[in-house]
């Protein structure tokens, strides 16, 4: 999905209210710093101040290397810092610390599939589900990962419970659409599709418009899927699938110029797209551009060979 | 002309296409056994073919399938590994003569071929399997003699070594009235050496991706019962591919014929024959190689043969869920081939399946070719899929050029769920309408007997070359209705996934009882026609020696 949504958001950053009661004087003074420290980062992660927030977690990590708060508050930004990488080792400590959340194993979940390690992932995600198959999030974090190993139908699945729990939630809805479409629940995916484009409230998701493009095409309709084409290319110039959408269109359509110049642009803007080659070369050798198919049927050769001498 | 465009001749009225489930009832105990012992070795997803064909030429279709064998040890020695032969009675009933016929087999057999190489009047048989190919040929009293070492067809490849083979097929490669053979080898494969996908408690099959690709190969008859492999020479071992199903046609009519090779999660190849035993892929400039989205699928079996009328042959082949099968309309010169699976509808009504045989034929005799699915995902995706991995077959009706799922109201045991595999189709019972015999994992085959009411008139043909090969493959034929309607076919056995179908070349005829002609090209482009033909038989048409050259 091309937007952003905070999937983890409250989770594991407001441990920090409670006050420090009677104890010794230097072990409440630390806990004095500790404590303000620690409301600190949290205002800081509220406010949407990812980095300063890390800062101030990390410092507590330093003094309080075992809190698991702060290993879940620095998780939780570098995450949102879009560095999963880095948040997976802070996001395990705090679940070994505090293994009965289901919060930060949510988050650890994410921080998985954000880093594509399908194995952490798969393990973290089939933890969640073994505890509670009706959580909201864990549905969603479930949707999103068989979605991306293109198990549709599992995918339109947990998304349509998660959707029963949290109808609004934008992300969700994109992926449910999308999922509907790819398990073949055309009718369904056309509804869900053309809900999401109508909802002025929310701006389209690309994929979601791409997905009805694909839709109606599939559909024989591709005269109804341009406009939407014609959307995504004005609203994304740059993208190179929605270029190729159009180019795609416009090639079944007959209009060849116009459908070498979108897949053209399509190849420019992304060199490694095969199907975005294979199109270019589709139209050429319907135009007699014998020579420009052949380049692409050369590139096409050749990316095949590496991809084929992958494996063992 | 628009997409959907298709030159119409209806010559029936609808009908709903029927399958009964007879194998039990036949005597077919049959079971695919692949050996898996939870390890997940590769090759225990791979098989099985399945053939149809005459071996004692009584008339009546026989059935031959292959079987695993114990995994990973490739032990066949245990009789539920036997690849089995089953003697069609000519009464609805099939009696098994493997160990009479000699034809148990060793090692992990995946397809099998079947033609008649050495022109004897007797069909032949080519297992070809992953330690072991196996060439067995037909001594016409009903026993086979192992001949693979006498014939050099052991497929050792000087740098490969023995591939794992995947499918095979018979066809006249040079037109000088021999069958070659081509082989399709699928990826490297070593149990010690083997990927390990899933978790140390759950071994899964590992995506194709894991494993490098294989040549094909090419063995040229050298007409004294022996082969050479010119894969080199001919230019077939210069595509590394992960070869699946294999399947015949001369897409340029050209009158020499080419091949189809069905690759698995890499771009397909065509294969056009030059001449003089040379060949170049071309899939890519063909429009083959991949469908519009670009995007490999994860080809399984393939036909290639005209599903439209038209004349020209058109390529389908199966894929995996999500791909949608991928049908190649061909549009004759310059371009050849177009992506019509969406005109067609078979992308819409395939994309939940992963098929594996898959076949183009008439089942309810109106003229246009339908088209039948063995389907199955893989075993392990059930948790991921959401659904069973284990599915029904299909079928598809081809109404004027457009494919309508009619697989729901085709009976009862034809729903049955399982993890089918190879399909052969031939009419095993002789009342004109093709039938269906499908291996499936681990579980009985089915015989799926075509019991389609209101089906239409038909004609088979029996081609018996005298010039060109025994069984007339790579033949085209045009059956010439009175009405001026003209129906296209042609002579091959090597359908769908790693399995064989019967010779013969079928026309289903709607409402004519007769042709005004019956066309014929001969491989090499001899042309023979036969005038004012009767439906509803098998007419069996010797090649004639004075014929006109056609091309």
């Amino acid at each position: 999905m091309s937007g952003e949504t905070d999937r983890t958001a409250g989770a594991a950053v407001s441990r920090w209210s409670r006050s420090p009661r009677r104890m010794p004087p230097i072990l409440a003074l630390t806990f004095l710093a500790a404590w303000a420290s620690g409301e600190t980062a949290d205002q800081l992660f509220r406010q949407g101040s990812y980095a300063e927030a890390a800062s101030a977690y990390r410092q507590l990590i330093e003094s309080s290397p075992e809190s698991a708060d702060a290993l879940a508050g620095l998780g939780q930004c570098l995450l949102r810092l879009h560095r999963a990488n880095e948040a997976v080792p802070y996001l395990g400590r705090a679940v070994r610390l505090r293994p009965a959340s289901v919060e930060l194993k949510q988050a650890l979940a994410r921080a998985y599939l954000d880093t594509g390690d399908a194995g952490g992932a798969q393990s973290a995600i089939d933890s969640l589900y073994e505890t509670d198959p009706h959580n909201a999030g864990t549905l969603f974090l479930l949707g999103e990962w068989m979605y991306r190993g293109a198990f549709y139908e599992r995918a339109a699945q947990a998304l349509g419970e998660a959707l029963t729990l949290h109808p609004d939630d934008p992300a969700a809805r994109s992926f449910y659409a999308v999922s509907l479409a790819k398990s073949g629940h055309l009718a369904e995916a056309e509804a869900a599709c053309k809900k999401l484009l109508e909802d002025r409230a929310a701006p389209a998701d690309l994929d979601v418009t791409l997905t009805y493009v694909q839709l109606l095409d599939e559909a024989g309709r591709a005269a109804e899927a341009l406009p939407y084409a014609n959307a995504a290319v004005r609203e994304h110039p740059d993208n190179p699938i929605a270029r190729y959408w159009r180019a795609r269109l416009q090639f079944q359509a007959g209009r060849l110029e116009e459908a070498a110049k979108d897949a053209e642009q399509s190849v420019v803007l992304s060199p490694n797209l095969p199907f975005a080659r294979n199109l270019l070369l589709e139209i050429c050798r319907k135009m007699g551009r014998q020579e420009e198919a052949e380049k692409q049927a050369a590139w096409l050769r050749e990316y095949d060979e590496r991809m084929a001498a992958r494996g063992r | 002309m628009t997409r959907f465009a298709l030159a119409l001749v209806p010559l029936l009225l609808s009908a709903q296409i029927r399958f009964e489930d007879v194998a039990q009832r036949a005597g077919i105990a049959f079971k695919l056994n692949n050996g898996a012992a939870g390890q997940a070795h590769q090759i225990e997803l791979m098989p099985g073919g399945v053939a149809a064909l005459d071996f004692n030429n009584d008339g009546c279709m026989d059935i031959f399938f292959t079987n695993g064998a114990m995994s990973p040890s490739l032990d066949k020695s245990r009789p539920e590994f036997h690849n089995r032969l089953y003697k069609n009675n000519c009464d609805g009933a099939f009696t098994d003569v493997t160990d009479r016929a000699g034809v148990a087999g060793y090692g992990y057999s995946m397809a099998v071929a079947v033609a008649d190489y050495d022109n004897d009047g007797f069909p032949d048989i080519f297992v070809a399997g992953v330690d072991h190919n196996i060439l067995y040929r037909n001594l016409g009293n009903g026993t086979f003699e192992d001949v693979t070492r006498k014939a050099g067809l052991q497929g050792i490849d000087p740098k490969y070594g023995k591939m794992w083979s995947i499918s095979a097929g018979w066809f006249d490669a040079d037109n000088d009235g021999y069958l070659d053979l081509f082989v399709s080898n699928y990826v490297g494969w070593d149990p010690n050496t083997e990927p390990s996908c899933g978790t140390p408690s759950i071994r899964i099959y590992c995506h194709p991706d894991n494993y490098r690709g294989r040549p094909s190969q090419l063995f040229r008859n050298n007409h004294d019962g022996t082969f050479t492999d010119v894969s080199q020479s001919s230019g077939i071992a210069q595509s590394i591919g992960k070869g699946m199903g294999v399947a015949f046609g001369d897409f340029n009519r050209d009158g020499l014929t080419d091949i189809f090779v069905a690759n698995d999660s890499t771009r397909n190849f065509l294969f056009q024959n030059e001449g003089g035993l040379h060949f170049r892929e071309v899939g890519l400039e063909m429009g083959v190689s991949y469908g519009e989205s670009g995007r490999p699928v994860a080809g399984m079996g393939a036909d290639f043969r005209d599903y439209d009328n038209d004349g020209l042959p058109d390529i389908v082949l199966s894929g995996m869920v999500n791909d949608s099968y991928l049908l190649f309309r061909n549009r004759g010169k310059p371009y050849f081939f177009e992506d019509w699976g969406i005109p067609s509808g078979l992308v819409a009504a395939t994309r939940q399946l992963t098929g594996w045989g898959i076949g183009l034929f008439d089942f309810d005799n109106d003229g246009w070719k339908d088209l039948f699915s063995a389907n199955a995902h893989f075993p392990y995706m059930d948790k991921l899929l959401g659904v069973s991995s284990r599915l029904a077959c299909s079928v598809f009706r081809n109404a004027s050029g457009r494919f309508r799922d009619v697989s729901a109201d085709a009976g009862q045991s034809f729903r049955a769920a399982g993890y089918n595999r190879g399909a052969a189709f031939a009419d095993f019972d002789g009342d004109g309408k093709v039938d269906v015999v499908v291996s499936v994992l681990n579980e009985p085959a089915h015989l799926f007997r075509n019991v389609t009411t209101g089906a239409g008139h038909w004609l088979a043909v029996k081609l018996v070359g005298t010039r060109s090969n025994r069984d007339g493959l790579g033949a085209e034929l045009q059956a010439v209705l009175p009405d001026g309607t003209v129906l296209y076919n042609q002579a091959t056995t090597s359908v769908g996934y790693a399995s064989s179908s019967e010779p013969l070349v079928r026309f289903g005829l709607g409402q004519q009882a007769r042709l005004r002609e019956l066309r014929i090209t001969w491989p090499g482009g001899r042309a023979q026609v036969v005038r004012d033909v009767a439906a509803d038989r098998v007419v069996e048409v010797r090649e004639s020696v004075t014929g006109p050259a056609a091309r």
